[in-house]
């Protein structure tokens, strides 16, 4: 009886040692394969940073950076000054628009350690503009840390009267002006 | 010591043989109660290495089988038949071929002798050990160890038969064994004390087992009978001469065993299992029990393999991959470090990394306003045009109606606007959301989406 019960012992515990380790060897080799993933990600994300930290430089030496609007240290201020910017940039181009400014906030477009924040503009055309008139302007926002996220004409997503209307945000970059 | 035990009834008889450089010594010798045996076992723990058991005789066969030539399980089957008709299924027995014998007919016939002990007896005597750390490391029977004693004396013989005779208190004991067949085994009682008129009892007795012997055995006789025995005295010896006409030599046991001067306690059964080489000795009997417990150690101890084995390959598997693991992470944590410093250097060039990314995720507006007017046909007329920016992407929509004249016409229209949205290389995902007639024109609404 004394061995009967040894044996059925034995083959508890290599049941129990197969079943541990069979989960063990399972759990590592999830692990494994979960850590290649994430190493191929983080290839990924390396090539994309060495691409653009070469794509900066690039920039950094011709030169080419965007014009800010200036900043005071009031919020209130700064909302402002952009609105009055912004309407003094398009009346120099010959438009009558409406501008809303939301408050800043901070950008999830870029990484946290960078400190971007952004503003979300709105902007109402209340003349009626052509293609080459809204090419020409779009094409002038790239001179400037705007990136457009809604464009309609007729439509009614951005809530400012005009039948051409933008929603633009408008980035803070730290040190920038 | 080797502690040599025959079992005769009631009585065990010891004897502890030394063997010092080859030199056989006896050490220690006396008669003992079985019950008291488990007690003098445990006194001497220690001093004995090794225990070797005969089994009282009258609990053993011995019988010799004429076979016909059958090889291996065959022949094993054979003999377990014949042992079975002779002596009944209570016994545990072992084989050992003598030879070939021809059979009428030029067929050859094979000798086999066999020897067994009763189960239930071979038990007993195991029980006997329970308790105590010492196991008989062989059982076997009175005559085999007999036998082992008279051929290294030289005394057995191809030819002739020979007898031994143990006189004993409470019984004698004669063998009578031919080359290596045990011919007769026989007990016989002895009263109290050794006065004339019983030792001629026993010598008749004697006599009648050589009587019986020649009948079974016809042509052949015993020519000598050796005789031991604590109270062998020449007047024994020559009455037994007397009644049995043989010649008797007294068994002397001084040239093989020191210690046997006196020759008391001297017991020809024990000094033959001292004299057994286990090695090539083939009637070694374990017990049911103890082959049962063999059993359980060596399946125990090919679990303890298996166990061994598998905690092995789990180990060396699980430490193979915790290795790859520590790799992985050290690896990674290196390319991490990489990105990191990446970005560390990229703080400063904030300003830069808003432009570049401005300039690549907004599309070329001028190409994607012409493209948009480009690919409306005429007599449609868009009444609104949004694009928007989503997680993966631009989409857009535009609303619009189709003037064709009629319902057909400008169903074509809307048709061959969605182809032309479907054929630019600026578009793609472009879907007939909407489509409502109002008159003969077709309201409609387009979904989009720019190629990245």
């Amino acid at each position: 009886m004394k061995e009967k019960g040894l044996i059925f012992a034995f083959v508890i515990l290599m049941s129990l040692l197969c079943v541990l380790g069979t989960k063990k060897i399972k759990s590592l080799q999830t692990q494994i394969k979960e850590q290649k993933e994430n190493l191929t990600k983080l290839n990924q994300r390396l090539d994309y940073v060495k691409n653009l930290e070469e794509s900066l430089e690039l920039r950094r030496m011709t030169g080419k950076v965007l014009t800010q609007i200036p900043r005071v240290n009031d919020p209130i201020a700064n909302k402002v000054i952009i609105k009055k910017f912004i309407l003094s940039f398009l009346s120099r181009k010959g438009y009558q628009a409406e501008v809303e400014v939301e408050n800043e906030r901070k950008s999830k477009d870029f990484p946290d350690m960078i400190g971007v924040n952004e503003v979300l503009l709105k902007i109402g055309f209340r003349d009626n503009i052509t293609y080459n008139q809204m090419t020409n302007l779009m094409e002038t926002f790239r001179d400037f840390p705007f990136t457009v996220e809604i464009l309609t004409i007729g439509g009614t997503e951005v809530a400012l009267p005009g039948i051409f209307r933008l929603q633009l945000k408008y980035y803070i970059v730290p040190g920038g002006a | 010591m080797l502690l040599c035990i025959d079992f005769t009834g009631e009585i065990a008889k010891i004897t502890g043989v030394d063997n010092k450089k080859g030199e056989l010594r006896i050490v220690e010798a006396q008669e003992l109660n079985v019950s008291y045996l488990g007690e003098y076992l445990r006194s001497k723990t220690g001093k004995i290495k090794e225990i070797r058991v005969s089994a009282p005789m009258d609990k053993t066969f011995h019988k010799t089988f004429i076979l016909p030539n059958l090889k291996g399980k065959t022949l094993m089957e054979a003999v377990k038949n014949e042992v079975m008709k002779a002596f009944g299924g209570n016994y545990q027995f072992e084989q050992l071929d003598l030879g070939e014998t021809v059979a009428p007919g030029s067929k050859t016939n094979i000798i086999t002798t066999t020897a067994g002990i009763e189960r239930k007896a071979l038990e007993e005597m195991s029980q006997v050990f329970v308790g105590t750390s010492l196991k008989p490391g062989l059982f076997t029977t009175y005559p085999l160890a007999l036998q082992a004693l008279l051929e290294i004396m030289g005394l057995l013989s191809e030819d002739e038969a020979v007898g031994f005779v143990e006189i004993a208190h409470p019984r004698s004991r004669i063998v009578i064994f031919k080359g290596k067949e045990i011919r007769v085994t026989r007990e016989l009682p002895l009263a109290q004390g050794e006065n004339e008129p019983e030792i001629s009892a026993l010598a008749k007795d004697i006599y009648r087992t050589l009587l019986f012997y020649a009948e079974s055995f016809p042509n052949e006789k015993v020519s000598k009978i050796v005789i031991a025995g604590n109270s062998i005295t020449s007047e024994i010896s020559e009455n037994l001469k007397q009644k049995t006409g043989v010649e008797i030599f007294p068994f002397n046991a001084q040239p093989f065993f020191r210690g046997t001067e006196d020759n008391s306690g001297v017991y020809p059964g024990c000094l033959g299992l001292a004299l057994i080489n286990p090695d090539r000795f083939r009637f070694k009997f374990v017990p049911l029990s103890v082959q049962d417990k063999r059993k359980t150690r060596k399946r125990l101890s090919l679990f303890s393999i298996i166990l061994v084995i598998i905690l092995l390959v789990f180990t060396s598997v699980i430490f193979r991959l915790s290795l790859d693991t520590k790799y992985l992470n050290g690896y990674e944590g290196g390319i991490k470090g990489e990105i990191k410093m990446k970005e560390d250097t990229m703080k400063g060039m904030a300003l830069e990394l808003v432009s570049h990314s401005i300039e690549n995720s907004q599309p070329r507006w001028s190409e994607i306003l012409l493209e948009l007017a480009a690919v409306v046909p005429p007599r449609i007329a868009l009444k609104s045009m949004t694009i928007r920016k989503i997680k993966s992407g631009w989409s857009g929509d535009v609303c619009g109606s189709a003037d064709g004249q009629d319902e057909i016409t400008s169903l074509v229209l809307v048709e061959e606007l969605q182809n032309n949205f479907l054929k630019s290389p600026l578009f793609t995902g472009t879907k007939v959301v909407e489509k409502k007639l109002e008159g003969e024109k077709i309201n409609f609404k387009i979904t989009y989406q720019l190629k990245s």
